[in-house]
């Protein structure tokens, strides 16, 4: 079982609902926001294990290499450069999907790993703790996504997805069993949830919304989740006491009315996804 | 001038502001940057003036030929995007690997559309702005485009304002290129500053020079004390630091401008923090 | 040698561009010849890597000098590459005006060739 939690817009507590719900749900937790992964911060697990998350990229024999540009011209992400003396890569571009060494008539392309950024694994009590952390400066979250779900053994697992509605996204609520979008009773956070909500739709992922920082209005959110036959499965108050809480690296079930409170959320996340 | 709010991750206040620092400065151009989640027309654009369909990636493409399934795209593919002749437009990455094997010419590259560029008019100039196809990569040819139809909607204006995107990814670096100025909007909270060390560090290495500014101070002093003690290691200047206060968000649900609450404690810290940039922008 | 100005316009009096990957335009002189040849950057419409399809283009061209504005990475790596060497743009200037410039010799070194 793989739950996401998505949310289209940043900042709206998708980090806190993921790190207290995979808390009172007792599942593991799965740190996707790989640019700006913050879920540690909170659950302070016991590092156990790092590893190096590798993307193939080529390797180029100058002294086969007839300078014939072929690779230069098939490669769509122009990462490499066939001017001057030699062909030359532009390692940060390629996508690694090994054309250049399929095209390549003289087995001058071979192929050597490169690291873009690296796993973690650790443990807060018996609750198991995954992130992926991508090298400042590296344009591609999506392998580092790949390679982190791929570690995931079977039992439940929440997936703290990355803000917006990009390919990263995509990555992580791919093949998941639900997901939980957090949105904001603004006009920002309907906005954005429209936008998550057309991710999972695509995807063809059931979900179901959180409202977050409610004020007891949330017509806004309520009129689009009507709309768009999507459940409303929880509201959290905004609540300042909180907000000084989750500043702090707190997790938020250690207070027991918000302990309650995801335990309600999980409870309703139990009964959807059997 | 370029002048770039940015912040390593969401929610920090940064388009916030700025629409407040549109309304504020004399800057005819704002343009949001952050197309993924792109905010800003909620709180400044009136109408749309123009709209161009965006063409942000490749796909393949099945063509009429007989598929033979002979499996050799399924085999060559990483990406897990294509089944004999069939492609799961979300998973693939548009290499082409899949039509340069394939033996009878069944599939072929092709332009997907991604998104639009959209040229709105606000009350204090223009916007340009994106709209993304849910899912959509390749945003940082996006962020170029809409940087590229903003120079081309006004020409000469002294001061264009850009709100960023989060992370520090390929449209964090295409929202630098080009910038003179860059603020840190960064949140006293822990996942703040470390997003602001990242965002930070890759600002120096783009030799952008930086300032900063913290939100909700007072959420967490602690962490307000340690946000100061990062721009002093990293010799940036502190241009202000931002109560927390109810009022933004009172805002933000009504639809106003800040600017409409002069007497809040937020309103007057941003206006201080616009007269800071001011200076180093050297905007009269 | 050859002169390349990166420009947002088809012609010689278009503003130049800053940009050199993503610039619309290239207007190449030839100490040979009179009239410049102007071309669309492929580097332009890229859906990746602009500044290597620049780059790739203007080596191709044979072009011995690039003025621009502002160099990104893999721009900068590219050209060393190339062996080409670059220019910083005066500020605001039309494309004759920046060429006019660089041959009054009024330019900034913004990358030196790579022997």
């Amino acid at each position: 079982m793989k739950i996401a939690v998505l949310s289209g817009k940043g900042g709206t507590g998708k980090t806190t609902v993921a790190v207290n719900l995979a808390t009172v749900l007792a599942c593991r937790y799965v740190d996707c926001d790989v640019e700006a992964p913050n879920g540690f911060l909170f659950l302070q697990p016991t590092v156990e294990s790092k590893q190096d998350v590798l993307l193939q990229v080529p390797e180029i024999d100058h002294a086969l290499c007839t300078r014939c540009q072929e690779c230069v011209n098939h490669c769509q992400f122009n990462a490499l450069l066939g001017a001057g003396s030699r062909i030359n890569l532009f390692e940060k571009l390629c996508h690694s999907c090994g054309l250049c060494t399929l095209v390549c008539r003289f087995e001058a392309i071979k192929e050597k790993p490169r690291v873009i950024g690296y796993l973690e694994y650790g443990k807060r009590g018996q609750q198991e703790c995954w992130r992926g952390v991508l090298t400042p400066g590296e344009p591609m979250g999506v392998p580092i996504i790949d390679a982190l779900k791929d570690k995931l053994a079977d039992g439940w697992s929440m997936l703290d997805a990355p803000p917006g509605s990009s390919c990263s996204v995509v990555a992580t609520a791919i093949d998941t069993d639900f997901a939980i979008l957090v949105t904001e009773p603004t006009p920002f956070g309907v906005h954005d949830l429209d936008m998550a909500t057309q991710v999972i739709k695509k995807l063809g992922v059931p979900g179901a919304i959180v409202i977050n920082r409610s004020v007891g209005d949330d017509r806004l959110i309520e009129d689009y989740a009507a709309t768009n036959g999507i459940p409303v499965i929880g509201r959290l108050p905004f609540s300042l006491g909180a907000a000084q809480a989750i500043a702090r690296g707190e997790l938020l079930v250690q207070l027991p009315k918000w302990r309650a409170r995801f335990e309600e959320l999980g409870n309703r996340v139990r009964e959807l996804v059997g | 001038m370029n002048l770039l709010i940015v912040s390593g991750k969401g929610g920090t206040g940064k388009t916030t502001l700025a629409a407040t620092f549109s309304q504020l400065s004399n800057s005819k151009m704002i343009i949001d940057c952050d197309v993924e989640a792109s905010n800003l027309h909620l709180l400044l654009a009136r109408d749309d003036l123009e709209r161009h369909p965006f063409s942000g990636a490749k796909l393949a493409q099945p063509l009429d030929n007989e598929c033979t399934a002979c499996g050799l795209c399924t085999a060559t593919c990483r990406f897990g995007a294509i089944d004999n002749g069939i492609v799961d437009a979300l998973r693939c990455e548009g290499c082409g690997a899949c039509v340069f094997v394939c033996p009878v010419d069944h599939l072929v590259l092709q332009d997907a559309t991604t998104g639009a560029t959209v040229l709105s008019a606000t009350d204090y100039g223009l916007m340009s702005r994106a709209e993304m196809e849910p899912g959509a990569e390749g945003s940082g040819k996006l962020v170029t485009e809409i940087r590229r139809q903003g120079r081309l909607a006004t020409k000469d204006v002294p001061l264009t304002l850009l709100d960023g995107p989060p992370g520090i990814g390929c449209a964090v670096i295409a929202s630098m290129t080009g910038c003179q100025l860059a603020l840190v909007v960064a949140e006293a909270s822990l996942s703040g500053l470390s997003d602001a060390e990242r965002i930070i560090d890759l600002l120096q290495q783009m030799d952008v020079q930086t300032l900063l500014c913290i939100n909700r101070a007072d959420i967490s002093p602690e962490l307000t004390k340690q946000l100061e003690q990062l721009c002093s290691n990293k010799d940036i200047s502190l241009v202000g630091e931002i109560p927390y206060d109810p009022v933004v968000r009172e805002a933000q649900r009504q639809g106003r401008s800040l600017l409409d609450y002069p007497e809040s404690p937020a309103t007057k810290a941003i206006v201080a923090i616009w007269d800071r940039l001011s200076e180093a922008i050297g905007e009269e | 040698m050859k002169v390349l100005v990166t420009s947002q316009g088809p012609t010689v009096d278009a503003l130049a561009d800053e940009r050199f990957g993503r610039a619309a335009y290239f207007v190449i002189f030839d100490g040979q010849s009179a009239e410049p040849k102007i071309m669309k950057n492929p580097g332009f419409s890229s859906d990746h890597g602009a500044g290597v399809v620049a780059s790739q283009s203007v080596a191709e061209e044979q072009v011995d000098v690039v003025i621009t504005g502002h160099l990104g990475p893999n721009a900068v790596n590219s050209l060393q590459a190339a062996g080409i060497t670059a220019y910083r743009l005066p500020s605001q200037s039309t494309v004759k005006a920046a060429f006019d410039a660089f041959a009054a010799g009024e330019l900034e070194l913004l990358l030196a060739k790579q022997s």
